[in-house]
């Protein structure tokens, strides 16, 4: 009987062993991959499959998703019929009807940064998806529309009647404004040239065989030329810093067609460096108020990448090292006028626009918050990673300390610190915006921030950093997306930590841009409030 | 439950009362050891995700009941450790932290045991349910963003949609005990336990499991009446 039970129950553990199910078997989508993608090229459907299984691995905040109502099961059930059905049609799936069906499923998204591009296997072309944008639109059209068409770059006015707004010192650099410039006098040049050449060519009886190719490529050019003027002129400045690489785009392509016509017609065409081109700062304005209030206006965020020595032309004659010295100089003033007037006892306060800044480089925080900070670094928030396949596999919380200046400086920990944004304040300017409202000296006046706090790292080659975030190469795989890995947890009132993904930073002090008062009188209430504040403290 | 089974639960069991007290006995224990865990994991695409065993310690009463000198049923209220190792090659090589993760289990064994009147080798076999207590990583985390390592000690958020609180497996043993009194032994046992419940809920349409299953080196004491 002994022998007997013993052998039951080995027997037994060894049977109920087996009892263990086994998980799917899953690929990698991190970059180009003839097998992840195979069904992608295939079929709507296998398409919609990768886009949900990518999604389903890479996005960092489903716990977030979840808190709003979304089952991203419930929508692999729902939408997988509806891709299957677009496989079976015999009509051509046009690009719009595809952009529809995603944009319901991303809709509910609400990553700051998500975009994705899906392509259109009938068409060929792909769509694109950027879910936050459409949310901002869709619950603020009224301020984003405001924006869109008014204004980018805030101008200081100067009027005399100002009083207590007059600015005292002011200094500026934008790369915008150079490409411009250079776009804008080559091809103004180059219409005059070729018209004062057709006339030579017309007058001379017309063009003949040592000519024609010339006469005809000079009409071409005018024509091109001319519409990418009609554009600069026309658009405001919010649809030129938007449509900045269109607008290169179609000068470089000119500057590559039109070339040889230079010799025979007296055309000029001047490259636009590329450095200029890339820049991710655009702009950057100091100025000193009344009151000794210093006041730092920024376009985006590359300032690194001009001080650093590493990123620094070394061609003196070029366009981008000039730019690259008034950068540096106009930051210095900036900073410099807070060491003496803190240093002096009369500083009024600063003031940090990031309006309309979408984002950029985050050491730049130690030329920017961080210069008003103790040396060391400040513990802004912390960042949550994903570690796993599983929709809520995440790794422990990483403390994310924000660099702060290294030099002597001084501690602005007595004065008020306003940081203006608004709804087009995005990333690392709304990364900005909360280290001031986080300073016990700090207020942020103006409207609620776009909410696209998370960090990304989109290239192909950094995937297996976590094997999380941006997935697939854009323009090549037919599923991309362009997915932040580096999920930000901001500490609330209470201390308790939150994710603002699809939301933002409210403001300390409501308010939004007059834009009568802006469009009639050119005046900026926004400002106007923060110098008020400061001037009251 | 089927008539039969009860019936024949019932009988055993009064056939057990009425064994002679020498083989009949109660006991009462206490043991602790140290336990070492293995993290059963399909880490896919996760080529430089290593996922290793990690080393814990458990603590436990237990009563036992003896109806011949051969046969018990013990069972137990163990508190135990089943930790894993994290941690990556290559330059995340500053990724190495433990997963600390306490559980509250009850195993329910059958003890055979053989041998003399003072020392005797032994077997456990059953079941053991439990269930997780709380999770904490200590050790060293590699933060990319600033290029820098960093040490690690903070408490595991369990999520409630995806950790699963409860355990459910096999539990076996292989033990000596030396009766030095009359009413006292010690003993010293490997224990095994086999979980079939995943530490991950099945919350998604796609299918992952993770499993422990832990050995441990205990010692004890028992007082038979």
């Amino acid at each position: 009987m002994k022998r007997t039970i013993f052998l039951l129950a080995a027997v037994s553990a060894l049977a109920l062993t087996s009892c263990r199910p086994q998980s799917d078997d899953l690929l990698s989508y991190g970059q180009n991959d003839v097998q992840a993608f195979y069904d992608a090229n295939n079929s709507f459907a296998g398409e919609f499959k990768t886009f949900w299984t990518a999604i389903n691995e890479n996005y960092g905040i489903w716990d977030y998703e979840e808190s709003f109502g979304t089952d991203w099961d419930a929508v692999y059930r729902t939408y997988l019929p509806k891709f299957e059905e677009l496989d079976k049609r015999k009509n051509k799936v046009t690009d719009d009807e595809l952009k529809d069906l995603y944009q319901q499923i991303t809709d509910t998204l609400h990553d700051g940064h998500l975009s994705m591009a899906i392509k259109n296997l009938h068409t060929g072309k792909y769509i694109n998806l950027n879910p936050n944008t459409r949310r901002v639109e869709r619950e603020r059209w009224q301020e984003w529309e405001d924006l869109s068409n008014n204004r980018t770059d805030l101008h200081l006015y100067l009027t005399p009647e100002a009083g207590a707004y007059q600015v005292k010192e002011y200094d500026a650099a934008s790369s915008n404004t150079i490409v411009y410039a250079l776009i804008d006098t080559t091809l103004t040049h180059a219409v005059q040239a070729v018209d004062a050449y057709i006339a030579m060519v017309d007058a001379a009886g017309g063009p003949n065989s040592t000519n024609d190719s010339v006469y005809a490529a000079a009409q071409l050019l005018k024509t091109d030329a001319e519409e990418i003027l009609t554009i600069m002129h026309t658009a405001s400045n919010a649809i030129l810093t938007s449509w900045k690489s269109v607008i290169v785009g179609k000068y470089k392509k000119i500057y590559d067609k039109y070339a040889f016509v230079g010799k025979q017609t007296g055309v000029t065409i001047l490259p636009v460096e590329g450095e200029l081109n890339e820049d991710i700062l655009g702009s950057i304005e100091y100025a000193l108020f009344d009151g000794n209030i210093a006041y730092m206006r920024l376009g985006g965020f590359g300032l690194t990448l001009h001080f650093d020595s590493a990123y620094q032309t070394k061609d003196s004659a070029s366009m981008y090292f000039a730019y690259q010295q008034a950068v540096k100089r106009t930051w210095q003033r900036w900073f410099d006028a807070i060491q003496v007037h803190h240093k002096a006892g009369d500083l009024g306060g600063i003031i940090i626009d990031v309006r309309h800044n979408s984002g950029g480089a985050v050491p730049d925080y130690q030329w920017v918050v961080g210069a008003l900070l103790p040396s060391g670094g400040w513990h802004s928030h912390t960042l949550r990673m994903k570690n796993g396949i599983g929709r809520l596999d995440y790794g422990p919380l990483t403390p994310f300390n924000m660099q702060t200046y290294k030099g002597e400086h001084e501690v602005i920990n007595d004065r008020p610190i306003v940081v203006l944004a608004n709804c087009k304040s995005i990333s690392m300017a709304e990364n900005t915006t909360y280290g001031v409202k986080a300073q016990p000296n700090g207020c942020f006046i103006g409207t609620r921030t776009y909410g696209g706090l998370s960090a990304l790292a989109p290239d192909p080659e950094n995937y297996s950093d976590n094997y999380s975030g941006a997935f697939g190469v854009s323009g090549v795989t037919p599923v991309y997306g362009y997915v932040p890995k580096f999920i930000g947890l901001y500490p609330n009132e209470n201390g308790d930590s939150r994710i603002v993904e699809g939301y933002g930073f409210e403001p300390d002090i409501e308010c939004p841009l007059d834009v009568n008062l802006w469009q009639t009188q050119g005046r900026d209430n926004q400002l106007e409030k923060a110098v008020d504040y400061i001037h009251a403290k | 439950m089927k008539p039969e089974f009860l019936r024949a639960l019932l009988l055993l069991s009064i056939f057990s009362f009425h064994l002679s007290p020498l083989q009949a006995q109660w006991r009462i224990g206490a043991s602790g050891g140290a336990t070492y865990n293995w993290y059963s994991i399909d880490t896919h695409y996760q080529t430089d995700f290593r996922y290793d065993g990690a080393w814990g310690w458990n603590a436990a009463v237990f009563t036992q009941y003896n109806f011949f000198d051969w046969l018990g049923l013990r069972a137990e209220i163990e508190a135990t450790e089943r930790n894993h190792r994290f941690r990556r090659t290559g330059i995340f090589t500053g990724t190495n932290y433990t997963v600390h993760n306490t559980y509250l289990q009850v195993p329910v064994m059958v003890q055979f045991s053989f041998g003399g009147k003072k020392v005797r080798g032994f077997v456990d076999a059953g079941v053991y349910a439990g269930c997780w207590l709380a999770g904490r990583y200590k050790g060293t985390n590699y933060d990319m963003i600033v290029n820098a390592t960093y040490s690690l000690d903070e408490p595991y958020i369990f999520q409630s949609k995806k950790d699963q609180r409860a355990d459910f497996g096999l539990a076996g043993g292989l033990g000596i005990e030396y009766r030095f009194l009359e009413h006292w032994a010690i003993h010293a046992e490997g224990r095994c336990y086999y979980s079939f419940i995943s530490t991950v809920k099945p919350y998604m349409e796609i299918k992952d499991y993770r499993f422990n299953t832990t050995v441990g080196i205990q010692a004890g004491f028992s007082y038979i009446f």
